[in-house]
């Protein structure tokens, strides 16, 4: 039986693109960028400069 | 040699892992008849056989320089998009929150299997799921995701299609591994060397 283990990053908005990642490789359904920025919305999370353009970059619009 | 693993470290976050003594292919043959050997005997203790698979982990270890390495979150997960299936993983992309660290060599026990998670079908996750599933685990046991050696287990039930995920511990000790098992209630621990989960005996 196959099994895999993953550490999960430190930080919210790393645990949220990591959440996303996995969600998509595991059901192999598209995770838009709407729905994690909604989550970060909800969070009430600032994301810096940097953390806006890695979320564009693996999730394009 | 060195320039060639600063390079390497550079480039890829790995060391090489070319070794012009020869010792690694001599590792490498005691690992292939170590490994066959867990593979294949029927031990007759308990004590045997964790001797057995720790050999094997330590062997590892020596081969690969390392417990843990950062790998593609995508990449490392192949297997779990197909049950029951096989994965490669690969340093070739570079993107840091598609990146994450996994235990290369070792035993990994489910810790709580109380904070485990069950998704009848893998089209049944997404993203606001696992993080409900991480911000249980923060919930009741604080800090516990940070610790050192400490993942989230994912398993996908060829049988029955079921996606699980827990919280698993690493250990390089097979008896540790075993132990934390019996204090915990789970039935199993996996062992990284051979990819197979190893049933708890009775002795």
């Amino acid at each position: 039986m196959d099994k895999k283990f993953i550490k999960v990053p430190e930080g919210r908005f790393e645990k949220i693109m990591f959440a996303a990642v996995l969600a998509e490789t595991l059901s192999g359904n598209k995770t838009t960028r709407e729905e994690i920025m909604k989550t970060v919305n909800e969070e009430n999370l600032e994301l810096t400069e940097e953390q806006i353009i890695q979320l564009n970059a693996e999730f394009p619009a | 040699m060195k320039l060639i693993k600063q390079k390497c470290l550079k480039k890829y976050g790995v060391l090489s892992s070319v070794d012009p003594d020869g010792k690694k292919d001599e590792l490498k043959k005691q690992y292939k008849s170590q490994y066959d050997l867990v593979r294949t005997t029927r031990f007759k203790s308990r004590k045997e056989e964790e001797a057995a698979r720790t050999k094997l982990a330590n062997l590892a270890k020596r081969i690969k320089g390392k417990e843990s390495e950062v790998a593609l979150i995508r990449e490392s997960l192949q297997g779990c998009k197909t049950a029951g299936g096989g994965s490669v993983l690969s340093m070739s992309q570079h993107n840091s929150t598609q990146r994450a660290i996994v235990p290369l060599t070792g035993f990994c026990a489910n810790l709580y299997p109380e904070l485990s998670a069950t998704f009848n079908n893998s089209k049944e996750i997404n993203h606001n799921k696992i993080l409900a599933f991480m911000d249980n685990i923060e919930k009741e046991k604080e800090g516990l995701l940070s610790e050192k050696d400490v993942y989230i287990g994912i398993w996908n039930d060829p049988q029955t299609g079921k996606v699980r995920l827990d919280v698993s511990k690493r250990f390089s000790v097979a008896r540790d591994a075993r132990r934390a098992c019996e204090k915990g209630g789970s039935k199993t621990y996996f062992d990284l060397q051979v990819f197979e989960s190893v049933k708890i005996k009775s002795k």
